[in-house]
């Protein structure tokens, strides 16, 4: 599918700020599952932006304002081309071998182990029982991709979606104590559980097809303005990479696109300044629209 | 044990050490005669006599206090307060025979860990082939992740580095850490000597002593190397986190040493992946910035959101090329003392040659077997926090309580991976001449190596003593001393 994406942000400071510099995770990420067609950034008042990789090779964006000002602002336009449509569409692992097939894929790249090992606020060490549940642990004898899928249903039962809530909560366990949080709250306790299983999981941002905002689609959500959405991979034995999205309920196919991945959403921020001034936030606004240009 | 000096026109020197039983001796050989090499220092000081040595000792810390050389201590009763530097004024001397394999081990070492560091960012050969585990790696916490994949300049992560050594019960020389981050110490190697060299002038004039006190210049060197803009354009600064910072005069001195600037975080600024230096002129490029703040505090935009202390943009100026940190950023996992127990294996892999300089027996805590028995032998042991340093989250086994070890237990049962275990090395002593009375002290050495077109080992270093009888805790933040060191020319 081919998206156009145009993200604009602007903000205004009471007291002018100087010396402000703006690093920024929204272009569509270039991939084997997508392609980016092109990308578009224009930033007032008027700099030079550099694009760099970061370590986990996303794309990110960075421009520098030193004059003092009372207002920035910046638009990102993007067009691209998913192609993951059939999340199930590989050639399955025997799921006697799929342990073996990840330790290969360890050995191979060591890398990976960030995404099992790493711990945080966000992507807690977890009991084994949560609110009187027990955490499902790995079992023998059933394909990984279904356990990840019994999983989101699980955690449904756990963390209800709460699609107003546009971040991730700084800890896992104040959703949990909810019993509420964002897309991103689901990701990070789905990402937690698949990492207790030795399993390598990723944080993801990105964008949605505009259509799962659309009241009448098949989608049960609310109509709500679109913004950057969240979920999670699962490295699946046969397939690779797979997006399981806990919000929704859904494997991510050629209706996600993908922006930054990273251990959990500190990796993946999209907006990340300095600046000096008087230490009061910026008043911003800041507006997102994806919509579907055509369906291959 | 009392030994009796002979002397002349100034009162009696009383040598109140213990034997040279256990702890190698560096000045005594097993006789209690003075080693060849220090035959000339015993004549000297005798010579002096006990109220000529405690002239010059008095002389030594008015000199100290006059030049402003001074460090703050950063635990005990005194913690926070700037104290003047001590120096002993019995100097340590190691002759030529002895410092070369030690210079030859040293380069070896660091040539391999900055191998380790290139490979670690890039394509991680090592973990692959199983020679370090991977996972002790990610389960460190200086791995630098913001790092991956970048090109520092001339492939250079450990510009600078110190690494302590300790010598054993038999005299051997062994590596007890690597201090890869931002290693200090190397101004009051420099002012020890220079003080040393105006106290005891007649002593100097009878060892042919290799110099120390061309480092900055060597240093400005190596840095001038690193510039992107080639060594002949390149500006040059010291980044200090700033006054209140314990080695501020370090920074301090080592600047106007080079003859370069001085700057804090707020007097950079980045723009279009180039960092400036705002002067009275306007902004001036920079090619090479010494840091002397840690990663964490480098950029706000890249690592720790609220610093003050760096500049926004650092990280994306050096990933471009346009500016060399030193030491890069991410250096801390290779002196991570988890690590440290592989660094004989990584000699070996990169450049299959055998270590020259051996470690110190280390226990991995996350090591089940290793574990087990290290709880049951903490009394004998050593425990130590994998990321800390000068002495700190340290467990010295033969001196804590029951309560301590418990404590210590728990910590290493609950985070197996934040601790490791050495036995106790009785690392050697050295006379000192302490408070009008000659003793024996606990002493080890940290020599500095510069790697810039080449590796260079500053012949001599800073040898730290522990003032407290029988202590083997020699760093300068917890009260340790200090003596100079002489590198003797063949």
């Amino acid at each position: 599918m081919r998206y156009h994406i145009q993200r604009a942000c602007r903000m205004r400071f009471s007291v002018p700020a100087r010396e402000h510099h703006v690093q920024i995770r929204l272009a569509p990420s270039h991939d084997q599952d997508q392609s980016v067609i092109r990308v578009l950034l224009d930033v007032a008042p008027k700099t030079h932006a550099a694009r760099a990789y970061d370590g986990f090779g996303n794309l990110a964006h960075h421009f520098a304002i030193l004059a003092a000002h009372e207002e920035l602002s910046f638009e990102i336009e993007a067009e691209v081309e998913t192609r993951h449509a059939n999340p199930f569409d590989f050639d399955l692992v025997p799921s006697a071998h799929e342990l073996d097939w990840i330790a290969e894929r360890l050995r191979q790249s060591p890398r990976l182990w960030d995404l099992v090992l790493h711990r945080s606020a966000m992507t807690p060490e977890l009991p084994q029982e949560i609110a009187g549940q027990t955490v499902p642990v790995l079992r023998e004898g059933r394909q990984l991709i279904d356990q990840v899928q019994d999983l989101m249903r699980w955690m449904r039962g756990l963390i209800a979606y709460r699609p107003a809530e546009a971040e991730p909560a700084l800890a896992l366990v104040s959703a949990l104590e909810g019993g509420a949080g964002s897309a991103g709250d689901l990701a990070h306790l789905l990402i937690a559980v698949a990492r207790q299983w030795q399993v390598p999981a990723r944080f993801v941002s990105g964008y949605l097809d505009a259509a799962y905002f659309d009241p009448d689609s098949s989608a049960d959500l609310d109509a709500l303005p679109q913004r950057q959405h969240h979920w999670a991979e699962v490295l699946i034995p046969g397939s690779g990479w797979t997006g399981f999205d806990p919000a929704l309920g859904l494997l991510a196919d050629a209706t996600y696109v993908r922006v930054a991945v990273g251990r959990d959403a500190q990796d993946t921020a999209a907006i990340k300044q300095s600046c000096r001034g008087d230490g009061i936030a910026p008043e911003v606004d800041d507006r997102l629209s994806v919509s579907r240009l055509s369906l291959s | 044990m009392f030994r009796q000096f002979q002397a002349n026109g100034g009162g009696q020197l009383l040598d109140h050490s213990e034997g040279p039983a256990m702890a190698f001796h560096e000045f005594y050989r097993d006789d209690f005669r003075p080693r060849d090499h220090y035959l000339a220092m015993w004549e000297h000081i005798q010579g002096i006599g006990q109220q000529g040595l405690a002239r010059k000792a008095r002389d030594a810390q008015l000199a100290l206090h006059n030049e402003g050389v001074t460090f703050t201590l950063y635990s005990g009763k005194d913690k926070g307060i700037e104290r003047v530097w001590p120096l002993d004024i019995l100097p340590r001397i190691i002759p030529a025979r002895e410092w070369q394999p030690i210079e030859a081990g040293l380069k070896q070492r660091v040539c391999a860990l900055n191998l380790f560091l290139k490979d670690l960012y890039h394509g991680q050969q090592i973990l692959k082939d199983g020679v370090v585990p991977p996972e002790l790696i990610y389960r460190g916490k200086d791995l630098c992740r913001e790092i991956m994949d970048v090109d520092p300049p001339g492939d250079i992560y450990l510009h600078i580095s110190g690494v302590d050594l300790i010598r054993d019960e038999d005299g051997r020389y062994l590596v007890l850490e690597d201090n890869l981050r931002t290693p200090s110490g190397v101004s009051y190697m420099i002012e020890n000597r220079v003080i040393q060299r105006r106290l005891l002038p007649e002593l100097f004039s009878n060892y042919r002593v290799r110099r120390v006190e061309h480092y900055p210049e060597h240093l400005l060197q190596a840095l001038r190397y690193l510039s992107p803009r080639g060594p002949d354009a390149a500006v040059v600064v010291v980044l200090t986190p700033g006054l209140f910072n314990a080695a501020y005069f370090e920074h301090s001195f080592l600047a106007r040493e080079m003859g370069v600037e001085l700057a804090e975080g707020r007097d950079l600024v980045c723009k279009n992946d180039k960092v400036y230096l705002k002067t009275t002129l306007g902004l001036r490029q920079v090619d090479v910035i010494y840091r002397r703040i840690d990663d964490e505090y480098l950029d706000p935009l890249v690592f720790r959101a609220d610093s003050v202390l760096g500049a926004a943009g650092l990280i994306n100026a050096w990933r471009a090329g346009n500016v060399a940190l030193v030491n890069a950023p991410g250096t801390g996992i290779a002196d991570d003392k988890a690590v440290y127990a592989y660094v004989p294996d990584i000699i070996r892999y990169y450049l299959g040659e055998t270590p020259i300089l051996p470690s110190v027996p280390t226990y991995q805590m996350t090591d089940h077997q290793d574990r087990t028995y290290v709880l049951d032998n903490m009394e004998k042991m050593v425990i130590k926090a994998v990321a800390e340093s000068g002495g700190y989250g340290m467990l010295m086994g033969p001196d804590s309580t029951a309560a301590q070890r418990d404590q210590f237990a728990k910590k290493i049962v609950a985070a197996p991976r934040h601790y490791i275990a050495q036995p106790v090395v009785q690392i050697s002593r050295h006379l000192c001449y302490l408070d009008a009375e000659l003793e024996s002290r606990h002493l080890d050495l940290r020599p500095f190596c510069i790697y810039g077109r080449d590796i260079e080992v500053v012949p001599g270093g800073l040898t730290r003593v522990a003032m407290r009888r029988g202590s083997l805790v020699v760093n300068s933040s917890q009260g340790g001393g200090s003596k100079d060191t002489w590198v003797l020319a063949d």
